[in-house]
């Protein structure tokens, strides 16, 4: 187990190194400066300024720079707001930057995999009923639609006619301000998960063992619950680690929607102010983070399923 | 005598083109201590009829007719008296041993599940009951094997698995549906010499199911001709081979692979569209006596002496 | 239990070839039918509105500005108090132009890619694959991002950028095909040949790649649609006057007291969106019927 996740460990790291060389390379090697175009500055002022920042250096000793901070958990500093330190933008003392974004995807994974799963295996349970043929619309309809069509509809809807909830603002960032904001992404990713879930049950159901089982005389309850629910959700757990991404990406859209102080609203700055160095931290946290949820997914398919160990 | 009897059994299945008629209209008896053969090709109804006797057609399954099992009628009742049957009086096993045990839960926990739950064991008790039902089966190092998973095991021992959770009830009939088909020839011969063995020991009756007259001759006492959904010819093993009256049972019989001649004689053409079989004989399309009585519809049931049946127009008296 | 297919009992369908096939049962689909006829009318009149309306989709019209809805103008006005049913229209326009072209360099890229990964094999796909697989762990928003604030603002860099992020599963169901196709007889009848390997790839595996390809063509569409909205929100969309849905959306979103500008839209997108995952739906269903 534990030889297992070390192995897993030592393969990502290339992965991570070789995502940040090229995002690195892209950003290094394309002609250009960041302090382009910054006409106020004296050239003394500029050269300075590309000194602090390495900009004088040969490409690789760029990179060797960049690498030795990374590895100590450094993401160097913003070129748009000279020596603010890009961690500090991120990971802010209060809560804003990836704390906001990472607590409204985490309420919302709250609410997208159980529901999803529920309604999954309901729906694969009672396959072609009035319940399945809903749940199969619902799943075609909001895996069609995206956070930045069922956002600005639900605000509509909710904050600006009927007044339930607030249209924007995190407030303390409690149920009431991000209710909206968790319901849009809740609608976007449970289909994911409940198609999924609905595939899975159905083929379940279908397959061998479980015949078995029912000529064993086993109640359906038994049936569901011992035999069939570990086998259905093993391939859930495979869309798990790429969705938990997508769930802060689109949590990042979703900010936007709302106005809601983090990673979203960061990026947006990035982009608008060409600050280079901020987007690429934030591309590789991103990258970073979708590693590690692809790790966990393995260790717990490991964990799961008995044919894997060996 | 008799502990099943299955009267004018009709299933169907409605499917997006029509209605496929997988078994017409059969009617037969199992007795005590028997080993009752059924014989056919895929899609003869073989598979289908006995799966209704365990209630496990698929949902699209249309059945008429009745099942009996010691005079009580299986069809139609409620799931949970159906549970109290299953796995407990009546026990399968299935054609492909790889894929009909769980292969998430380990041995031991699949074993015991009948015990626990029909029989009420202790968890230690149904556990010893295991490991001697496997020495019966002759699993070695049974206690070990208890702890190892499907896929860790052979299809040769998964079958024999298999077949220890089906008797550890001690069952009043098994149903063995294909137990040999997806293992290999000298592990076939094991299998059926097992269940030749278990007619004696356990005093029970055995449906068993195969698309190999080779098989059923070698191990049956009764055997019945199935052919698309209908049942051909019955008789006992000694009659079926040397008296065939059926076209097709010759048919059949003279199919088999002979070591003697190298000439193979299959039967030409193929099963009818289930979707709409012919009226009467569904096998006339493909039947050398075919006369006019067969292509107008006349399908005639008859019994001989010695409890030989044929379903056929041919006069062989 | 038994599953029949109609084909095969039915002597007058079974005589045609596959493709015929594949449209008699996509056509047998009612609501993929209809999807793709309204995608067809919907794409149709994204270049004949803008052409014939009496409204410009560009010019400032400071006194009729935040009209509701009304007979003149049937989807009322924005801010600057243009027509917003030719404004929408024209978003369509470019967001349709933005997701073909998008989808275009997808498909070559992917096809391209994955044919040879798949074909020559050995350590060149190991090698390639490896290189997908890094890229699959860049999370694809923030790499658009960072290409199009890297290479400037333009409808050319954003497509780019949605095209050089969206390649990845196009390479991988090609590749995965061309694995499954090199082992089939008349390719290595081909190599037998001594054919060139480009020439066997270009005549026999591309070819054959078809039916995946159509149908994950169908996918790939509504994504780059997305895609290119979303890219829109960070600000990063077309620039003024011309203008996408995802810009509109976006500038809707902000004024919600004007509901006119985020409603039409969005339900423009809405439908559009839903219409290629019928006509995805029906084109998997008609290609691999199960």
């Amino acid at each position: 187990m534990i030889l297992f996740i070390i192995k897993r460990l030592l393969l990502a790291i290339p992965t991570l190194f070789f995502i940040v060389l090229i995002v690195f390379s892209l950003v290094h090697l394309t002609p250009g400066d960041p302090f382009q175009g910054e006409k106020a500055m004296s050239p003394e002022v500029l050269k300075a300024l590309r000194h602090q920042y390495h900009l004088d250096l040969p490409f690789w000793q760029q990179f060797f720079y960049y690498i030795n901070n990374l590895m100590h958990g450094d993401f160097g500093q913003s070129y748009k707001f000279i020596g603010q330190s890009i961690n500090e933008l991120i990971f802010p003392d209060n809560m804003g930057g990836f704390w906001v974004t990472l607590n409204l995807s985490l309420y919302s994974m709250l609410i997208i995999i159980p529901v999803g799963i529920v309604l999954g295996v309901y729906a694969g349970l009672y396959k072609n009923s009035f319940l399945d043929k809903l749940v199969v619309t619902f799943n075609v309809i909001f895996s069609a639609v995206p956070t930045m069509v069922t956002g600005p509809l639900l605000v509509l809807l909710f904050a600006v006619t009927f007044h339930i909830f607030p249209a924007s603002g995190y407030g303390d960032g409690g149920l009431y301000n991000l209710f909206l904001p968790v319901m849009v992404l809740a609608l976007a990713y449970i289909p994911t998960i409940c198609v999924v879930t609905r595939g899975s049950i159905i083929e379940v159901l279908n397959s061998n063992y479980i015949r078995t089982a029912r000529a064993k005389g086993l109640s359906d309850r038994v049936i569901i619950f011992k035999h069939a629910i570990r086998p259905t959700l093993i391939p859930v757990i495979s869309v798990l680690g790429p969705m938990f991404v997508s769930v802060l990406v689109g949590a990042i859209v979703t900010e936007q929607v709302f106005a809601l102080p983090g990673l979203g609203i960061l990026t947006t700055n990035a982009a608008t102010n060409r600050d280079y160095n901020l987007i690429m931290a934030i591309t590789i946290f991103g990258s970073f983070l979708t590693i590690i949820f692809n790790l966990l997914v393995d260790i717990m398919y490991f964990v799961l399923d008995p044919r894997i160990k060996k | 005598m008799s502990i099943l009897s299955i009267n004018d059994l009709v299933i169907k299945f409605a499917v997006e083109d029509g209605i496929v008629h997988a078994v017409n209209n059969i009617s037969l008896e199992l007795n005590q201590n028997e080993i009752l053969g059924i014989v056919g090709e895929s899609g003869s109804g073989k598979s289908q009829t006995v799966l209704a006797i365990m209630g496990l057609l698929a949902n699209n399954a249309l059945i008429s007719g009745s099942i009996k099992f010691n005079n009580q009628e299986l069809l139609g009742i409620s799931k949970a008296k159906l549970n109290k049957i299953r796995g407990n009086e009546i026990a399968m096993i299935f054609q492909d041993p790889m894929t009909a045990l769980n292969p998430y839960l380990n041995i031991q926990t699949q074993l015991i599940e009948p015990l626990l739950l029909h029989r009420c064991y202790t968890k230690s008790d149904a556990i010893a009951e295991a490991i001697r039902m496997l020495d019966f089966v002759k699993i070695h190092d049974a206690r070990n094997k208890l702890k190892c998973y499907p896929h860790q095991l052979s299809g040769g021992m998964l079958q024999r698995v298999m077949i220890a959770m089906a008797l550890l009830t001690k069952p009043k009939i098994l149903i063995a549906d294909e137990p040999t088909t997806a293992l290999d020839v000298t592990v076939q011969t094991e299998i059926l010499d097992l269940i030749n063995q278990l007619k004696v020991e356990f005093n029970m009756a055995t449906i068993l199911i195969s698309h190999d007259i080779g098989v059923i001759l070698n191990v049956c006492d009764r055997v019945n001709v199935m052919y698309a959904g209908s049942i051909m010819e019955r008789a006992n093993v000694h009659d079926i081979f040397y008296k065939a009256k059926h076209p097709y049972t010759k048919a059949l019989l003279k199919s088999i692979p002979n070591q003697e001649s190298d000439i193979l004689y299959p039967i030409s053409g193929e099963p009818p569209n289930l979707l709409k079989l012919p009226n009467g004989c569904p096998f006339q399309e493909r039947c050398e006596n075919k006369f006019s009585k067969c292509t107008q519809g006349i399908f005639i049931k008859r019994e001989f002496s010695n409890g030989h049946y044929i379903n056929c127009n041919l006069d062989e008296s | 239990m038994v599953k029949l297919d109609k084909l095969i009992t039915d002597d007058k369908i079974r005589q045609k070839s596959f493709w015929q096939i594949v449209i008699i049962r996509f056509n047998s689909n009612k609501l993929a039918r209809f999807s793709l006829f309204f995608i067809v009318i919907l794409a149709s009149l994204t270049v004949i509105i803008p052409l014939v309306s009496s409204y410009d989709y560009s010019m400032p019209d400071f006194v009729n500005s935040l009209e509701p809805p009304s007979i003149k103008h049937w989807f009322g006005t924005d801010g600057l108090g243009r027509d917003l049913f030719v404004r929408t229209f024209i978003g369509g326009r470019i967001t349709f132009e933005i997701a073909f072209m998008a989808t275009i360099a997808v498909m070559c890229i992917g096809i391209i890619y994955g044919a040879i990964a798949g074909f020559v094999g050995g350590i060149v796909d190991t090698l390639m694959m490896r290189f997908v697989d890094i890229l699959y762990g860049i999370p694809f928003l923030f790499f658009s991002i960072l290409l199009i604030t890297l290479f400037g603002q333009s409808l050319f860099v954003s497509f780019v950028a949605i095209a050089a992020i969206s390649w990845l599963d196009m390479a991988r169901v090609v590749r995965g095909q061309t694995i499954g196709l090199r082992h089939k007889e008349f390719i290595e009848a081909a190599i037998l040949y001594n054919l060139p390997r480009w020439a066997i790839i270009i005549n026999h595996i591309i070819p054959n790649l078809l039916g995946v390809v159509i149908v994950y063509l169908a996918l790939v569409v509504p994504n780059m649609i997305v895609l290119s909205a979303v890219l829109s929100f960070f600000g990063l969309g077309v620039m003024e006057p011309m203008t996408s849905w995802g810009v509109l959306i976006s500038d809707g979103a902000n004024n919600m007291t004007a509901w006119w500008l985020l409603l039409f839209p969005s339900l423009m997108m809405i439908t559009t969106l839903l219409a290629f995952a019928n006509i995805a739906n029906g084109l998997r269903d008609a290609l691999d019927p199960r």
